[in-house]
């Protein structure tokens, strides 16, 4: 069979009306895919947030004596001023009463930069420590091991001896303070804060 | 929905007629008068959108039986064209009915050739189906109807002749296996019911008599004769047609026979032309005698048919495919809304649980990190209480040592540094270690080995706590090989103290 010119036009309107309806076929398929598409990904999106939901309330159900475990002891901390900003006025106070009242002859200190603990998250809570060298003139062995017992209870922070040297005073060094022995202590004191504390001055 | 025409052309006129769900309708009759021929086409253009199929009934027909070589493709096409060339005079109206392949070696293909010989007397009526654009779907002769009249009425025997009346004339067709080895048409004067009667009885000796002496037949074989015949004339044509030794009448009614064939609307007169024209609606045989240059327009018409098919089948099928999408859609739906009051639900119970717990300004992974950290860091917030107190125990039982430097440190202890860590504490921390120097002081009668045995002395003791691992960084009078050892007078070798450094590691427990 031959194809002449007048035959596309006999054609035309069939394959306009097939045109049509190919048309007509391929919106209502490419709708109701897309509807069926949207529709799934729906489901999909509230079934793992129903997952996720569900998992973390069989999670919290499970663990919450843990949780108030934990919340209990972070009061505890906020309450010996671990969490928050660091409080060096305070810290250098405290030094201070404790040499007075422990009667030691000598003290110098030094506090170091903040720095932050490894581990630390980019968000969150966080811990950062200063680190304190301490000099001390003592009377006798005894005054360091209170010294570092008060500190570690009493000071507004985690307070983590690293290293102490102790040392006779050579017979012309003890003074008319009645010093016999020097000792030189290297601390961490650690606090808990937020990126926002960090930040304030 | 195509609508489907039939046009009957006897030696006459051309009779039209609609087919649709079983009933005829006739539409028009045209003789062969420019006028009625106007009027044809006129009729044509009326109904551009259907398809034709043409009936003839003439006199100038042929029936040849042919023998060709087992051939196929353009080479079998060629040979068929030469064969209907040399039997019918080059008539256009021709065709080929394979009757199969001769058992022999060489397996010679039988072909019964038909034709119409007269073109001249259909040539007026396709220049009208031709100007007007008209579907021609086949044209077609009245033997051709024969065999599948009688196999739609169940009586297909392998050898019969068949007789019907029309138009004014008896057609007579010898057929085999449901082919029209041979017909013919008789013009009838006499169109009383009593001379149809009895002329199909005298036709019916004549054609078997013509059919043995062509051959086509044994001499003295008897055929069964089926003749179709009007319900008014049965009983006429029952006493005419009696039974011969060579031929056994079966008379068919034919409103019976229509209602077999399922026509809605036979014909009241005595004609059998409606029964053919019904049956060639519902079934048309497969071969036809227009060439295929005839039948263009309807070929134009198939493939517009074809692509509205195709397109309402491709509609059909995303229909079907959307309704399953969509109930799919439908269901993900209630699943989500499910889900989402199922996580509304969840939510608030969570919540509710959360309330309860005091407000700390921090989440609970966070505030399971810190505090796990914390018990960590507390684990190492150490005093050096312990390992002074148990270095004081070993000096209390060993008087002559004196120590002259105590360093402690939490953690590995690092070379050089005497313990001091820098930077920032480790989380892991996991032991202690304690370094201390001294002096060994006897009295000055005393010798080195005096001072060896009371540094060894103090040293087992220090080893008495098995958790401790001790390691003696100097002695106090170097006898080691690979150190090196110094001396001088006496006096003053005694008079000096004995320095020594020691050196103390343990493991922190949890």
């Amino acid at each position: 069979m031959k194809f002449e010119r007048r035959d596309f036009g006999k054609l035309r309107h069939g394959a306009l009306r097939a045109a049509v309806l190919l048309a007509v076929a391929i919106a209502a398929l490419a709708w109701t895919t897309i509807d069926e598409r949207k529709a799934r990904t729906e489901r999909n999106a509230a079934l793992a947030a129903k997952n996720s939901i569900e998992q973390k309330l069989g999670q919290i159900r499970a663990d919450e004596p843990d949780i108030r475990r934990r919340i209990e002891q972070f009061r505890a901390m906020d309450d010996a001023g671990i969490v928050g900003p660091e409080r060096r006025l305070d810290w250098t106070e405290q030094l201070r009463d404790l040499q007075r009242e422990l009667r030691l002859p000598g003290m110098t200190y030094e506090f170091g930069p903040q720095t932050a603990l490894d581990g630390a998250p980019a968000s969150g809570y966080a811990y950062h420590a200063s680190n304190l060298k301490v000099r001390l003139r003592l009377l006798h062995e005894g005054d360091l091991l209170n010294f570092l017992d008060r500190l570690q209870r009493e000071a507004k922070a985690m307070v983590l001896v690293r290293n102490c040297r102790m040392a006779r005073l050579p017979s012309g060094d003890a003074g008319a303070d009645g010093a016999r022995l020097s000792a030189e202590c290297s601390m961490e004191w650690v606090t808990l804060s937020q990126p926002s504390a960090r930040k304030k001055p | 929905m195509i609508t489907r025409r039939l046009l009957y052309l006897d030696s006459q006129r051309l009779s039209a007629w609609l087919w649709r769900q079983g009933k005829l309708t006739g539409e028009g009759s045209f003789e062969n008068r420019r006028e009625d021929l106007a009027r044809f086409a006129d009729y044509l253009s009326t109904h551009p959108g259907s398809q034709f199929q043409l009936l003839v009934n003439v006199g100038e027909e042929g029936h040849q039986l042919e023998t060709i070589p087992f051939l196929q493709g353009k080479d079998r096409a060629a040979l068929i064209t030469r064969k209907l060339g040399q039997n019918f005079l080059g008539t256009p109206l021709a065709t080929a009915i394979s009757l199969g392949y001769e058992k022999s070696k060489r397996k010679n293909e039988k072909l019964l050739l038909t034709a119409l010989t007269n073109p001249g007397h259909l040539e007026p009526w396709l220049a009208c189906i031709r100007e007007t654009d008209t579907a021609l779907a086949g044209c077609y002769n009245l033997a051709q109807l024969g065999g599948p009249l009688l196999k739609k009425l169940g009586q297909p025997p392998a050898r019969a002749l068949l007789l019907t009346y029309q138009d004014h004339s008896i057609r007579e067709s010898f057929l085999v296996d449901g082919q029209a080895h041979f017909s013919r048409m008789t013009p009838l004067p006499d169109s009383s019911i009593a001379g149809i009667a009895s002329r199909f009885a005298s036709e019916a000796v004549k054609l078997h008599q013509y059919l043995s002496g062509q051959r086509l037949i044994g001499r003295g074989e008897k055929l069964p004769v089926h003749v179709v015949v009007h319900p008014q004339a049965l009983s006429a044509v029952r006493q005419a047609c009696v039974d011969t030794p060579s031929l056994g009448f079966q008379i068919i009614d034919s409103h019976a026979a229509a209602k077999r064939l399922d026509l809605k609307n036979p014909s009241e007169d005595i004609s059998a032309e409606q029964l053919f024209l019904h049956l060639l609606a519902v079934a048309p045989p497969r071969q036809q005698l227009a060439p295929e240059a005839w039948r263009h327009d309807y070929r134009i018409a198939q493939i517009r048919t074809g692509m509205w098919s195709a397109g309402a089948m491709i509609l059909l099928a995303s229909a079907l495919f959307s309704i399953k999408l969509t109930w799919e859609a439908q269901d993900f739906r209630e699943q989500t809304s499910a889900l989402t009051s199922s996580e509304t639900e969840l939510n608030w119970r969570y919540r509710e649980i959360v309330a309860t717990f005091p407000k700390v300004g921090t989440d609970h992974d966070n505030l399971r990190r810190v505090t796990e950290q914390a018990d960590q860091l507390r684990k190492q917030q150490r005093l050096p209480n312990g390992a002074l107190r148990s270095l004081s125990q070993s000096l209390s039982e060993a008087p002559n040592v004196h120590l002259d430097q105590v360093v402690w440190t939490l953690g590995e202890r690092k070379a050089g540094t005497g313990g001091s860590a820098k930077g920032a504490p480790r989380l892991d921390a996991v032991g202690e270690t304690v370094t201390f120097d001294g002096q060994v002081r006897l009295g000055p009668a005393s010798t080195a080995r005096q001072a060896l045995a009371t540094f060894e002395h103090f040293v087992d003791l220090l080893r008495v706590d098995r958790e401790v691992e001790v390691t003696v960084d100097k002695q106090p009078l170097e006898i080691e090989s690979g150190r090196t050892l110094r001396g001088a007078d006496l006096d003053d070798e005694q008079s000096q103290p004995r320095q020594f450094s020691v050196h103390v590691s343990r493991k922190l427990t949890p």
